[in-house]
């Protein structure tokens, strides 16, 4: 017989099950700090941003049923908030500069980062995180309206500026 | 890249590589580690997950600080340089060092005339009065006539002008907003000699001894003492 997973508490929460933590973080640590990268534009605080979920993640007990789901909603509610608490800084995001090698993709790619905040963050989660609009408008406390709005005119604008 | 790609399509594409180039799938292997908690640590041990990103935090706000610091710090030096050697007010100027700034290390008698070039004083001249951007010296001499085209920079009156010592204005743009101040520049060091009056445009026309004579636009003639600031009409 195996020797038991050695427990780790934070706070008073127990965390009966390391392996699976590690396995999780593992699977999903990466796309969830791509999606919070996409969504701050600064590797340093998307890293934060998704060490602080996990954090969090090791005191949710029962599992979710869909651990991608709940941790990706984690990082979207955890990026909104900070979005919200830092409302200055997040509408003077540094610009996400890398390049993609693909001149159609390059251009689409700087598109996206010039267009304001809201509709850049609602067609990531859209066309990215492939969120529903409803859970987008959940996350980001609007009106579903609201949310279609802004993928709407987001998109217009793509479409109105690509070559 | 096909030509029928949907705006939809590109935007889901770019943003995955996008993503993709700036997290890397190996990024995040060390980060694991840090979730490992030894059994009795204290929640604000170092190394506690939950302490991560508060310390994160400091060291950028420390960071900040430290930029804040540097910038207090450069301006303050450059508050102090104003009172330093590197402008020397018109006081601290003895007429030794207002004879350095008007003539050079060597004496207006020991110039020569331009086309008298090869003499051993002309050699000694121009080795000495380097010109202001091939000397690092902020003390160094104002450019004779025999650094021309390299020269004396004027300021004026709320203008920058910019003369050979002994030549004619060669640019003119919006600077300094003092009036009645003449800055003389050289190597690298400005000079600044308050004056009382506006005298508009400045040309220097020549130099001897501690004062440089200068030429308004309407062709008035003045002196001015480098060791009194005083600006006479001649």
């Amino acid at each position: 017989m195996s020797a038991p997973a050695r427990l780790v508490t934070v706070g008073k929460v127990a965390i009966n099950n390391r392996a699976a933590f590690e396995a999780a973080y593992r699977e999903h640590a990466t796309a969830l700090t791509r999606l919070a990268w996409l969504l701050t534009g600064s590797k340093e605080k998307a890293e934060d941003i998704v060490h602080e979920v996990f954090v969090r993640y090791q005191s949710v007990d029962p599992p979710p049923v869909s651990e991608w789901s709940y941790l990706r909603r984690m990082v979207v509610n955890q990026v909104i908030d900070e979005s919200r608490k830092a409302a200055t800084e997040a509408r003077y995001l540094p610009q996400p500069e890398v390049e993609l090698d693909d001149p159609e993709l390059d251009e689409t790619w700087e598109l996206v980062c010039a267009l304001p905040q809201a509709q850049r963050q609602a067609l990531i989660l859209r066309y990215y995180a492939d969120l529903p609009v409803a859970e987008i408008a959940t996350a980001m406390s609007m009106p579903v309206g609201t949310v279609k709005s802004h993928i709407h005119r987001g998109l217009e604008k793509l479409k109105e500026n690509v070559t | 890249m096909t030509p029928h790609a949907t705006v939809e399509e590109r935007l889901t594409r770019a943003l995955t590589r996008a993503a993709e180039l700036a997290v890397p799938e190996s990024s995040i292997d060390g980060e694991l580690g840090r979730f490992h908690q030894e059994p009795g640590q204290a929640p604000d041990a170092p190394g506690n997950p939950t302490m991560r990103s508060p310390h994160r935090r400091a060291r950028r706000v420390g960071v900040a600080s430290l930029a804040a610091s540097s910038v207090v710090i450069a301006l303050v030096a450059v508050l102090v340089s104003l009172g330093s050697p590197n402008l020397v007010p018109r006081t601290q100027l003895t007429a030794a060092q207002a004879g350095r700034l008007a003539c050079g290390p060597i004496s207006c008698r020991a110039l020569v005339p331009e086309k008298r070039a090869g003499s051993v004083a002309d050699a000694a001249a121009t080795t000495t009065s380097a010109p202001p951007h091939l000397t690092q010296n902020a003390v160094s001499a104002v450019p004779t006539a025999l650094d021309r085209p390299t020269g004396l920079v004027v300021f004026a009156d709320g203008e920058r002008y910019q003369g050979s010592s002994r030549g004619h204005v060669l640019a003119s743009t919006p600077g300094e907003r003092a009036r009645g101040v003449v800055y003389l520049r050289s190597g690298g060091a400005t000079y600044r000699f308050e004056t009382r009056g506006r005298v508009g445009e400045l040309t220097v026309t020549s130099h001897k001894g501690s004062s440089v004579e200068l030429r308004s636009a309407s062709g008035a003639r003045f002196a001015l003492d480098l060791t009194t600031s005083q600006l006479e009409v001649k």
